[in-house]
């Protein structure tokens, strides 16, 4: 028991002291072009990754029985509603039996992002293959890997907003004209589109009203 | 293998990249003490590499499995290494071609649904070509191939072959007709290793379907309405199955409704023999009605109802929610089941989304209940088989910066056949956001209390993000086994002791 006990004391020492693996962007030179992907959407008709291109994309996979999934998604969500450049894709991953359930907790989670729908996995399998959950990926305005998250535990939600200003900045240097939409100025998943004014993006079949112009590049 | 691929030349051409993803895992088990010998005291070194790349419009994904068994307790474990999955895609405008291994469903998985359940280690694709037609409001595609399993077990360790059914089907999708979306589908699946060999046909299914959606009619309604008709030639017998699945959901304000129902006529799409779980393969998921963790009797005679209610509180940060399940499984039969089901919870972010607490807790309760009295065993009273009263707590609270306390706790009262016993975990750990975590979990089962089974069940687990690119998770003691289900898909996990490592780890190639 006593071994236990110094075990466990030292482990823990050891995890006070171990460095943060940061949540930092690679080089531009050095980042990855995602392939296009497209994928059935939540309220309707079918999102492409490519329409978003000009924006920061954050891919998150999710599921509804994944508890840090639904810690981490208001969080995304409000990423997703501060500003016109950052655009949230959830990529949820539940099986079609539970199709209701993720409808629900979108609803009563008040989520404005667009929800896609990757219950066969395809998607999954070539962007987390060992679907981790919840797994995020964050692409720059030219649509290349610049982080990738794993998990998510409380206190990550200031490093991800802290590489979203950094991956925006690139997109919009400080003092150009991409000004920010604000929270109203978005048009993401089916209950608010109508009143969030987020136009759809490039080539993409959004729901609801899209008159309003298109995200600041 | 992590080590060669990260050291292969990077030059690659312009949009076009490769990503790999490579899971190692260390194991060793020693003696679980669950009075089998067979599970014991063996090592086993399993490696996962993922490798997906893309050329322009073309994209293609690559897995090699390999394993190999140290001290082999019997002739089921063979070390492998294949190359277990390989797809290429490729865009023509509105078409997509695939060939090789890919992932399909069809509806709400009645009539087909090839996935992958990691949790449990299912794994089934299909290995053949599938062309696919999608415009923003229209979707059509065919597909053919032989089914493909991953052929080493990650549950019992033990090899299993392909069961290369062959599937072929077909399915139409059109949206947007108002609120209205119309799906319709056909599916033939051939079964190739059927145990009757001598027959004068193969094992062969047929099925038909179609689906009705209707999604936010006055911003408040969304139904969906499934049904099947399956033909069946089993053994040169031939039979008509059918099965039909409804939802109704309704918002109004913070207050939701789910009513949902599902009936199942002998309906299964069946494979060929799974040898390492000494039954055949599944080649679909009907909705269970029930939570996702728990058990289901039975995913082919059923019919049943559940009614959900949940309360948005606190602009969407603290849910309530109830829910009334009723399932005959078997119904019309001597076998006939009835099964009950009442559980409820909260999910709750406080602290500005920084902590949660989520609770819930129910009752199960399954009764034999022949449907007429000359059935053998009938008694005049439904009797019980089993029942459940369960409770679990998933609590994170967060500290301060990076740190924070966690809590999780699973734990169930059962009853099987008039015996009482108790099973459950409990996981304290700390949590360090962009470090890792500790957790201590301690485990009981008091199911089978003979002398020599381990009924206390203690483990170390650690987790340490050591960089951006790796990963790893070392588990070390005892966990207890048991049943564990997704989705209505269940695997009787053995009891483990022993010492686990995995170490995850991806890079990125090209630019």
């Amino acid at each position: 028991m006593k071994h236990v006990f110094l075990t466990g004391l030292a482990l823990a020492a050891w995890l006070a002291a171990a460095p943060a693996a940061a949540l930092e962007s690679t080089p531009p030179a050095e980042r990855t072009t995602v392939a296009d992907f497209a994928l059935e959407r939540l309220d309707g008709g079918r999102a492409t990754l490519s329409a978003y291109r000009g924006q920061v994309v954050v891919l998150t996979f999710w599921a509804t029985w994944c508890q840090p999934c639904k810690q981490e998604l208001p969080f995304l969500s409000r990423f997703d509603a501060a500003d016109a450049r950052v655009t949230v894709l959830a990529i949820n991953t539940d099986g079609p039996e539970t199709r209701s359930q993720v409808r629900r907790l979108v609803r009563s989670k008040k989520l404005e992002m667009p929800i896609l729908l990757d219950s066969e996995g395809n998607v999954t399998q070539r962007l987390n293959p060992r679907k981790q959950m919840p797994l995020t990926l964050f692409l720059d305005g030219e649509g290349r890997l610049a982080a990738t998250k794993d998990g998510f535990a409380s206190g990550d939600e200031v490093a991800i907003e802290a590489l979203l200003k950094q991956l925006v900045a690139e997109v919009a240097p400080p003092g150009g004209d991409a000004a920010q939409a604000g929270p109203a100025g978005k048009a993401g998943e089916g209950g608010g589109a109508a009143g969030r004014g987020k136009a759809a993006p490039a080539g993409e079949a959004a729901p609801g009203p899209a008159s309003a112009p298109t995200a600041p590049k | 293998m992590l080590a060669a691929a990260l050291a292969a030349p990077p030059a690659l051409a312009r949009d076009a990249s490769v990503r790999l993803n490579d899971a190692l895992r260390l194991e060793w088990r020693g003696d679980n003490a669950n009075r089998r010998t067979d599970d014991d005291d063996y090592g086993v070194v399993v490696n996962k590499l993922d490798v997906a790349g893309s050329a322009g419009d073309l994209t293609a994904e690559a897995r090699v499995d390999a394993v190999e068994v140290v001290g082999a307790p019997t002739d089921d474990f063979q070390d492998d290494a294949r190359l277990e999955r390989l797809t290429a895609r490729y865009p023509l405008g509105d078409l997509t071609l695939t060939a090789g291994d890919f992932y399909r469903q069809i509806g709400r998985g009645i009539a087909l649904s090839l996935r992958k359940v990691d949790d449990l280690g299912v794994d089934v694709g299909l290995r053949g070509g599938r062309l696919e037609y999608a415009t923003g409001d229209a979707q059509v595609d065919a597909f053919v191939g032989r089914t493909n399993s991953v052929n080493l077990d990650p549950v019992s360790q033990h090899f299993t072959a392909d069961p290369e059914d062959v599937v072929v089907g077909a399915s139409a999708r059109v949206a947007r007709l108002g609120p209205a979306a119309v799906s319709a589908w056909a599916v033939q699946i051939t079964n190739e290793h059927r145990p009757v060999s001598d027959q004068e046909f193969p094992d062969r299914s047929n099925t038909v379907g179609g689906a009705l959606e209707l999604t936010d009619l006055l911003e408040a309604v969304t139904v969906y309405a499934e049904y099947d008709l399956q033909q069946v030639r089993d053994t040169d017998a031939v039979n008509t199955a059918q099965a039909a699945y409804a939802s109704l959901d309704v918002y109004l304000g913070d207050w939701s409704v789910l009513a949902e129902g599902l009936w199942l006529d002998d309906f299964r799409q069946q494979g060929s023999p799974n040898a390492a779980l000494d039954t055949d393969f599944d080649y679909n998921q009907p909705p269970t009605l029930e939570r996702i963790d728990q058990e289901v009797l039975n995913t082919t005679h059923a019919l049943g109802g559940r009614l959900r209610i949940e309360r948005s509180l606190l602009d969407g940060d603290l849910v309530a929610h109830a829910n009334g399940l009723f399932k005959h499984t078997d119904p019309g039969t001597c076998t006939r089941v009835a099964q009950v089901h009442g559980f409820a919870g909260v999910e709750w972010l406080f602290q500005g989304g920084s902590s949660r607490l989520n609770a819930s807790g129910g009752y199960r309760d399954e009764r034999a209940d022949p449907v007429a009295s000359d059935c053998v065993g009938a008694v005049p009273e439904a009797r019980r088989i089993k029942s459940m009263a369960h409770g679990e707590l998933d609590y994170v609270q967060h500290l301060t910066g990076r740190w924070s306390l966690h809590l999780t706790s699973l734990n169930e009262a059962r009853t099987l056949d008039d015996a009482d016993y108790l099973r459950g975990s409990t996981l304290v750990g700390v949590d360090v956001a962009q470090t890792g975590a500790l957790s201590f979990e301690y485990g009981f089962d008091t199911q089978n209390q003979a002398p020599g089974v381990r009924n206390h069940f203690f483990a170390g687990i650690a987790a340490w993000h050591a960089q951006s690119w790796l990963q790893a998770r070392a588990v070390i003691g005892t966990q207890r086994g048991g049943i564990k289900c997704v989705a209505g898909i269940c695997r009787d996990f053995p009891e483990f002791a022993g010492a686990r490592l995995e170490l995850i780890g991806r890079h990125d190639l090209g630019g």
